[in-house]
């Protein structure tokens, strides 16, 4: 019973992070998205593991390194949209056709 | 030391080819007198007992030696005499004609090659001296090389002669095997009987004997001089030289041979002297009919005799063919129908002409009585006497016939003369022989002595020789026509040319054999010309074959070629374009895909986001 909802909780983080992540038109809230989406995933991960196979210790490690990737990946991405701020004067999708393929 | 009485002439001969020819007589008779003078001083040597000898090397085994011995001592100073008043002679009457250059070159080669016979006491230098003479014979019968006669008279008496001193290679040759030295004067006994007859051979073609008597005809086609010393005193006499030096080596049983072969020229030449139609012919003939008496006295056993008649043959012949040089000048020809009573006109002459043919009759004390005497004495003292002596007598008497007829028809008759003949020079060559002639016969038994030889001697043949004489003069002086046109004087005259003679029997079919191998040396030309153009032709087919493969290749190369052209435009129109259209396709598609990319980030997002989703579909559908 605990199991299943926080199973729904999960999947209702990532419904929302991946709405967000596609609704969104500024980078930083795709990136908000992105987050949410992995949290979500840990969150499984870390469901399974407390009531599956609590004794096992090595999922522990795989969730810090899961965290560690999110917060990686989340400075690369406010890297990237710094620079694009700083050349562009903006950070919104809408206005980055000029990433498009030279025809 | 005798080396240069050889080597004088040679330079001689050489100084007048070499000099102007207005200088030749004076260079060539300067070495002739140097010889006589030579000459005399040998005699004089060897007479003071000191017979000279030199010896040189010559070919291994083989040298050459001169020797001046009694013998050849008299017989060099008797040619160098005769050759010195005949050049003397000759220099008025080359003064009239052309060809002084080989004139006098040839007389002075001849004169050198003469000593040589004479002074040679080996084989080697013999035949070298003797085929000399023969050449310089040839080279100067053919003086007047401008008219046909000379050139035919020269090649007959080479060809002739050369034929004949084959006789005496072979000679040569077999007493060489026999004996293994080539000296002449050392004793052999036992020689093959055909050395002798070789040696026969020989003198027979070189001394116009019969059957080879008819060159010496052809060759009064030269200059009188010519004819005087070469073809009357010296060359003819070179064969009787022969005889005298070899007939200590003769086998017995050759001798009959031999004075048979004399006896039958005797007569026979004799003959034909008769019925001649021209003076220097006649001459000839008397010429052949003398040797023939020389031959016959050494056949018979006594070469004293024929050494005899040589020496006083010489001086008579000489000058009589010189006095007839002299009527040749003026009437420019020696035919007795010209020469009608040239006599008149040139008294002197006539006077030593007529003195140099009673000789050759054999009237006494004149120098031809002697030696004539000595013949008819060895032909009576022989073995076979009949025939011998009969052979001998005739030939005396047939002598004074034709001198008698000669004498007659030189002065019976009318005829002009220019007289416009500077005789100066001619004269005194004849003197001295005359002279000689005169007062020779005296001195002949003393000489002969004086070479170890016995001149025999018997009062029938003196009797006998005297009345066939006289008897002969008279009746030529008296009875004998001018010209003699039948028939049997035709054949006669004509040195018995039967059946057509040499012409027809050996030189036609030489020429013949010639004109054979001509042909046959043509028909060898053309086989091998065949040869060359049928491998050449070969080669031409082969040309084609290697063409025929070279448009093979060619062709090869053009269908590949061709190939090559279908593959290109195969290649251009179908896997070019083939591969062109599906470059295409990718590029549209890439154009396609490229809207993939078109700057909208949402929409990238949203694309990924549909693929997971496709993705995890996939997966829960399929179980894993």
């Amino acid at each position: 019973m605990e199991l299943t909802a926080s199973l729904i909780i999960g999947v209702v983080l990532f419904g929302i992070g991946l709405y967000g992540a596609l609704s969104q038109t500024n980078l930083v809230m795709i990136m908000m998205g992105v987050e949410l989406m992995l949290g979500a995933a840990m969150l499984n991960l870390v469901v399974f593991w407390r009531y599956l196979h609590p004794e096992t210790y090595s999922l522990q490690m795989f969730v810090l390194v899961g965290m560690t990737v999110m917060a990686l990946e989340a400075a690369v991405g406010f890297a990237v949209a710094t620079q694009r701020f700083r050349s562009k004067g903006s950070v919104e999708t809408e206005e980055a056709s000029n990433l498009k393929e030279e025809q | 030391m005798l080396i240069l009485i050889i080597i004088i002439p040679i330079t001689a001969a050489l100084g007048v080819l070499m000099l102007r020819e207005k200088n030749a007589h004076r260079v060539a008779v300067t070495g002739s007198l140097l010889s006589l003078l030579l000459a005399g001083y040998i005699v004089w040597q060897v007479a003071a007992g000191k017979g000279i000898t030199n010896e040189f090397a010559g070919l291994p085994g083989i040298p050459f030696i001169l020797h001046a011995g009694q013998f050849s001592a008299i017989v060099l100073l008797i040619v160098t005499f005769v050759a010195f008043f005949i050049f003397l002679y000759s220099i008025g009457y080359m003064s009239l004609e052309k060809g002084k250059k080989t004139f006098w070159a040839g007389m002075s080669l001849f004169l050198a090659a003469m000593q040589l016979l004479v002074l040679s006491n080996d084989w080697v230098s013999f035949i070298m001296g003797w085929e000399l003479t023969g050449f310089a014979s040839y080279r100067l019968i053919a003086t007047w090389h401008h008219q046909q006669d000379a050139r035919e008279g020269s090649a007959k008496a080479f060809m002739i002669t050369r034929i004949t001193d084959m006789g005496l290679y072979l000679g040569v040759f077999l007493i060489f095997l026999q004996t293994g030295s080539s000296v002449i004067d050392i004793p052999i006994e036992n020689l093959t009987s055909l050395a002798g007859f070789a040696i026969l051979f020989a003198v027979m073609g070189k001394s116009a004997q019969v059957p080879f008597q008819s060159w010496l005809s052809g060759a009064m086609a030269g200059p009188t001089p010519v004819s005087s010393l070469l073809h009357s005193a010296t060359l003819v006499a070179a064969g009787i030289i022969l005889l005298l030096k070899s007939y200590h080596l003769l086998p017995a049983e050759v001798l009959p041979w031999i004075a048979a072969t004399g006896g039958i020229t005797i007569v026979a030449a004799g003959l034909t002297a008769v019925f001649s139609d021209d003076l220097k012919q006649m001459l000839a003939a008397s010429t052949s009919s003398h040797l023939g008496f020389m031959v016959l006295a050494v056949g018979a056993g006594y070469p004293g005799a024929a050494a005899a008649h040589l020496l006083a043959h010489a001086f008579m012949k000489s000058s009589l063919f010189l006095g007839a040089g002299i009527w040749q000048h003026d009437y420019e020809s020696t035919s007795f129908n010209k020469i009608r009573a040239a006599g008149k006109h040139y008294k002197f002459i006539y006077l030593l002409f007529a003195l140099s043919a009673a000789a050759l009759a054999g009237i006494p004390p004149l120098i031809g009585y002697f030696s004539k005497d000595a013949v008819l004495a060895a032909g009576l003292k022989s073995n076979s006497a009949f025939w011998y002596f009969s052979a001998a007598t005739a030939g005396a008497l047939l002598s004074a016939l034709y001198a008698g007829r000669a004498l007659s028809l030189l002065w019976n008759g009318n005829s002009k003369s220019n007289e416009a003949i500077p005789v100066w020079w001619m004269r005194t060559g004849m003197i001295f022989p005359a002279v000689l002639i005169i007062a020779g016969g005296f001195f002949l038994k003393p000489v002969l002595k004086f070479m170890h030889l016995v001149m025999p001697h018997s009062t029938a043949a003196i009797a006998i020789g005297i009345a066939a004489a006289v008897i002969g003069l008279a009746t030529g002086w008296l009875f004998l026509s001018k010209q003699y046109k039948n028939a049997v004087a035709n054949f006669i005259r004509n040195n018995y040319t039967i059946a057509g003679g040499y012409r027809r029997w050996v030189v036609e079919p030489a020429l013949q054999l010639a004109q054979m191998t001509v042909s046959v040396d043509k028909v060898l030309d053309k086989m091998v010309d065949g040869t060359g153009t049928m491998f050449y032709q070969l080669s031409r087919a082969v040309f084609i074959f290697e063409k025929i493969i070279g448009y093979l290749v060619q062709g090869i190369g053009q269908l590949g070629i061709w190939l090559g052209h279908i593959t290109d435009k195969s290649d251009d129109a179908g896997i070019d374009e083939a591969v062109r259209g599906i470059a295409n396709f990718f590029k549209k598609l890439g154009v396609k895909g490229q809207k993939l990319q078109n700057g909208m980030v949402h929409r990238e997002l949203l694309w990924s986001v549909a693929g997971f989703i496709g993705f995890i579909l996939i997966l829960i559908v399929l179980n894993l």
